[in-house]
């Protein structure tokens, strides 16, 4: 393991981005992770910081149209790129119809994780997922510690099963 | 936590990046699914993050003669998606498959899982089994280790101080080879595997058996002498097995034995 006893000065960069379709320009401290200039700077605060481990899956965005964790990124390793939150899903039609599943099988309850599972859902279907086995091995990286899993595994094999009613 | 203060750099050019790296407590940021983990709970502390994403020429994979050469810095995700490895190198294209979840394949990177080096990691079982060479670089010059021969004690590699991997060579089994993966995690597509087994079978030949999961890397089974049930302490020093929180090392042996037995049971295509 790299150690140093001579921890250098607050290094800073230009980060030029877009985030949900907006140009973005922001002076930041290289060492801050994408997922506190999303939430603390740009106040998009539908994601979650759960573990910053890469674990929990609650900080889960787009990066260029794919799932990414924002705790497992620096903020200056998304400059150049395409970032979006569950904020900028406001008319994304497979967005809402997760939102909706979730809903009617009361697939959360306190809904901290909620954000990072309709990313990585998204991701999971614009990548041409068409089974819910698969989809399901996708959401097992997020984790939920009020519903038990149960509902929102009915939700998801709604969403992937034409006609089956997620209630 | 946070990340401890660190200088930034982005070089765009191969001698900058190793120049940058060649300086004491210099560490390279590739995918970042190990480093940057590392960085907020400061496993790591380093002097300088070295970020590899603009070194083009260390991304991509080559279908050449007898061998796909596949930068270092290509994505688990593409690795899964390419359609040399897929039709030629069937054992890493289902090893890949079962690397994490979409968000870790889409920014891990094979060079990463080979240098973070963590035990029972998929890719490196299989690139020992398939008889890859990794390809190093450095300020010094370039030299390239066995797969077999690049993991040293204790949960290290062969790599040195401002030593990067430039890319992975992977020799083309013979056609009719057959093969198989298996692992076992703790939990679904995220957690890390507890012990990964690769198995490689040229036509007419015996079964090349590879063990991930120990503290030295994975270890090539010899074909003459199979893993006993009943050996199960033997077995675990052979693999270099530690203890882990709720699994004993005697627990993941038996795992392992039962990997083999799947995977020689299983072979594809």
């Amino acid at each position: 393991m790299t150690t140093t006893d001579h921890p250098a000065p607050a290094d800073e960069r230009d980060l030029t981005c877009t985030v949900n379709g907006a140009p973005v320009q922001l002076r930041v401290p290289v060492r801050r992770l994408l997922s506190d200039v999303l939430r603390d700077d740009l106040d998009l605060t539908a994601l979650q910081v759960g573990c910053e481990d890469g674990v929990c899956g609650a900080c889960t965005v787009l990066l260029d149209g794919e799932a990414v964790r924002a705790c497992t990124m620096l903020a200056v390793q998304a400059d150049g790129h395409d970032v979006v939150t569950l904020e900028g899903l406001r008319d994304d039609p497979f967005a809402s119809e997760v939102k909706r599943a979730f809903s009617q099988a009361h697939a959360l309850q306190c809904g901290f994780c909620t954000s990072g599972m309709i990313t990585t859902l998204l991701a999971c279907h614009n990548a041409g997922c068409d089974s819910p086995d698969e989809a399901l091995h996708e959401l097992s990286g997020n984790l939920c510690r009020c519903t038990g899993y149960l509902n929102i595994r009915r939700a998801v094999r709604g969403l992937w099963q034409e006609g089956e009613d997620p209630r | 936590m946070k990340p401890p203060p660190f200088r930034y750099r982005r070089p765009t050019e191969l001698d900058e990046a190793l120049a940058l790296l060649a300086e004491p407590g210099a560490v390279a940021l590739a995918g970042g699914q190990d480093v940057v983990p590392q960085l907020n709970s400061r496993r790591l502390r380093p002097s300088t993050v070295v970020d590899l994403a603009e070194l083009v020429p260390l991304r991509g994979i080559t279908d050449e003669a007898g061998t796909v050469r596949i930068g270092a810095l290509t994505r688990h995700r593409d690795v899964l998606g390419s359609p040399p490895v897929r039709d030629r190198l069937g054992l890493l294209h289902q090893a890949a498959g079962h690397i994490g979840h979409g968000a870790i394949r889409n920014r891990g990177t094979l060079g990463g899982s080979c240098a973070s080096a963590l035990p029972g990691a998929e890719l490196p079982t299989a690139l020992v089994a398939l008889g890859a060479t990794l390809h190093l670089v450095s300020t010094g010059g370039r030299r390239s280790v066995p797969a077999a021969g690049f993991h040293g004690g204790d949960g290290g590699t062969v790599l040195r101080q401002g030593e990067l991997i430039e890319a992975v060579t992977v020799p083309v089994p013979p056609p009719g080879s057959v093969w198989s993966f298996a692992e076992h995690t703790r939990r679904g597509a995220f957690k890390f595997p507890l012990v990964s087994v690769a198995a490689l079978r040229a036509p007419g030949g015996v079964a090349r058996v590879v063990v991930g999961g120990g503290r030295g890397g994975p270890v090539i089974l010899d074909p003459e002498h199979r893993p006993n049930p009943d050996e199960l302490d033997e077995l675990a020093d052979r693999l270099a097995f530690a203890d882990q929180p709720q699994t004993g090392r005697r627990h993941l042996a038996r795992i392992a034995c039962a990997l083999i037995e799947q995977a020689l049971t299983t072979e594809a295509p």
